[in-house]
């Protein structure tokens, strides 16, 4: 196949995923937006009665909420630090995943987003957050961890959108030259003229790394700061110095088996199996397994540190996490986390897409109970045992959580529907470099050109 | 206007051409294939660096002097901390860096790129939409030999086009 047969069919493929909708994906999104309406009806129950209806009571006044805001912050913070790792390396498999690592980041963050105004409960001043000149020259608390977040997210979500945006420019612009109606208007609207010329490729090619540059250190601090919100406090069993780079690993972790669970839906909804091929699933295989490992050397010093570094209410609390009634959580947690992706050992786990979604479900659920685990275990077994309590989620709470997942799968159903969730210009650029002998100054003959995979992903289809 | 499909024949004819002497080659592409980097080197290419750095240096100046004026509007000590605590200051300082740092980059791009769209033409950008490379080369003021020899180094296109 010819280099301009294949960008035509780069082109063909890409325009069809946004412009052909199936019944399927209708029903998906009915199903996403009724989850998504379900919470928000919850929620608005809870505004309209007040917190009772959630199970929060003292000692346990942070549970399903907060343990909703630390996993979609933790989802956030892979796809963007993926992608720009996988640019800083010149990776061709980034041009596949890109984007919809990408879009992954800034829909988890906004998801996440809602819920410290959720948890507030007069979500109506969440705005008392904000540092703005009022009459009474009252300040947020600059030193307290909470505001960190505030102006953590707010630059992570802010700086991520524009990588994403960034990203989309050329798309937008080649795809709104060729589109007609209001959808072709759209993309030269948003394109900000965006046109292909050999001016505008140079700026693009130079302020990418910049923007790469500046997202990386962001996402690792977005969730240290996440972190610092409990590791600040005194509290047995967040009081920890390991807490910044745990979250980080944990959060890289959880984002990478949200970007597999997210990918696999992708491919198969839209027959990408060209272009999000074996190899793709295999890295992130790779990387979950990779993330798993370190996430259990985590946990292992932790519990050997409250053990037998001699504080009475931190061995305590570990203990109860393990053999007390917390062991379903602790257990499941190193179940999903640490032992079901021990299978990833296994080229068959990492390529069978069947397996590796299981694997990667598991990984989103024991995540999602760890963050839970942290949250709620300990501060139902702080330092007085007279304060010791017991939190489950209300049903309020749990329709809320469920929303959470509509709401997310919502918003990225929307995007890859409205938006080309496969970087057109990058793919032509991968292509060449890796069937064209002078770009690619002789590459190896194990990188299969597209036509290949077209080959592979049409078999497999 | 000479338009290709192959980016690595569209490289060979930029260097035809800047061999002979013909440097104000201009071009379209669907996509940021090497070739590119052989013709235009736009103002603004160089100064993205710098202006990132002194748009995070805004931020981390704009992060100052919120932090300081916000606290000593109302100097409360909380938890024995110092009203003006740097190290707990220092997350906001570099989060407002960074943001004026990425904020600045994407400005300047595209401020720049609205520069470095002119003097290519509505055909030449449609074209690139539609997945062909585009060269460009003006012979307004070229002699006729001069205009000859480049349509002949330009004969590899699939159409040359006044």
């Amino acid at each position: 196949m010819s280099s301009s047969t294949l960008a035509a069919t780069i082109d063909r493929d890409m325009q069809a995923s946004i412009t052909r909708t199936s019944w399927r994906f209708w029903l998906g999104l009915c199903v996403a937006a009724g989850f998504a309406a379900l919470g928000g009806w919850s929620w608005s129950q809870i505004l309209q009665v007040g917190f009772g209806l959630t199970g929060l009571d003292t000692p346990v006044m942070w549970g399903s909420l907060i343990t909703n805001f630390v996993f979609f912050i933790g989802v956030s913070h892979a796809g963007t630090l993926v992608s720009a790792i996988l640019f800083f390396a010149r990776s061709p498999i980034r041009a596949g995943i890109g984007r919809s690592a990408e879009a992954m980041t800034v829909i988890a963050i906004m998801t996440a987003g809602l819920f410290p105004i959720i948890h507030l409960g007069r979500a109506w001043l969440a705005f008392w957050l904000l540092p703005y000149p009022n009459e009474r020259q009252i300040w947020p608390n600059f030193h307290s961890p909470l505001v960190w977040d505030v102006f953590a997210i707010t630059s992570y979500v802010t700086t991520s959108a524009l990588f994403l945006y960034m990203g989309l420019l050329p798309d937008l612009g080649s795809l709104g030259r060729r589109l007609g109606g209001v959808r072709g208007w759209l993309f030269r609207s948003l394109s900000l003229g965006f046109s292909g010329t050999d001016g505008e490729w140079a700026l693009y090619e130079k302020a990418y790394p910049i923007f790469a540059g500046v997202v990386v250190p962001l996402a690792v601090s977005v969730h240290s700061v996440v972190s610092w919100d409990f590791a600040m406090s005194i509290t047995p069993g967040w009081h920890s110095t390991i807490f910044a780079p745990y979250f980080v690993a944990g959060a890289i972790f959880s984002g990478v088996a949200m970007a597999i669970i997210l990918l696999a839906g992708l491919r198969r909804a839209y027959k990408l199996q060209a272009y999000i091929t074996e190899k793709h699933f295999d890295i992130l295989a790779r990387l979950m397994l990779a993330m798993s490992m370190i996430m259990t050397l985590v946990y292992v010093t932790e519990v050997f540190l409250s053990v037998f570094h001699g504080e009475r209410a931190e061995k305590d609390l570990y203990v109860w996490r393990m053999v007390g009634s917390a062991a379903p959580i602790f257990w499941s947690v190193i179940f999903c986390n640490s032992i079901a992706p021990l299978l990833c050992f296994s080229r068959r786990f990492r390529v069978d897409l069947r397996f590796l979604l299981v694997i990667a479900v598991l990984v989103s659920f024991g995540m999602w109970m760890e963050r839970y685990m942290i949250v709620v275990t300990s501060l139902s077994h702080g330092y007085d045992p007279a304060q010791w309590g017991h939190y489950f989620p209300s049903k309020y709470e749990l329709a809320i959580t469920a929303g959470a997942f509509g709401w997310f799968t919502m918003l990225f159903m929307i995007f890859v529907k409205v938006f080309p969730s496969i970087s057109i210009s990058e793919t032509k650029q991968a292509q060449h470099a890796l069937t064209s002998p002078e770009a690619s100054h002789g590459a190896s003959a194990e990188h299969s050109s597209l036509e290949a995979s077209r080959a592979t992903g049409e078999s497999q289809a | 206007m000479a338009l290709y499909d192959d980016p690595d024949v569209a490289a060979q004819a930029v260097r035809k051409l800047h061999a002979r002497g013909v440097s104000d080659v201009r071009l379209t592409s669907p996509a940021p294939y090497p070739v590119v980097e052989e013709t235009s080197h736009p103002l603004g290419v160089r100064q993205l660096g710098w202006l990132a750095l002194g748009g995070g240096l805004l931020g981390l100046c704009t992060a100052i002097g919120l932090v300081s004026y916000g606290s000593l509007a109302e100097p409360l000590v909380v938890s024995g901390k110092p009203v003006l605590a740097w190290p707990a200051f220092s997350v906001i300082m570099f989060e407002l860096t960074m943001l004026g740092a990425g904020l600045t980059n994407f400005l300047a791009v595209i401020f720049f790129s609205a520069l470095a769209r002119r003097g290519v033409g509505k055909k030449a950008r449609q074209v690139a939409a539609e997945g062909h490379i585009a060269l460009l080369v003006p012979l307004a003021k070229r002699s006729p030999s001069e205009v000859a020899e480049i349509r002949r180094l330009l004969s590899d296109a699939f159409e040359v086009s006044p």
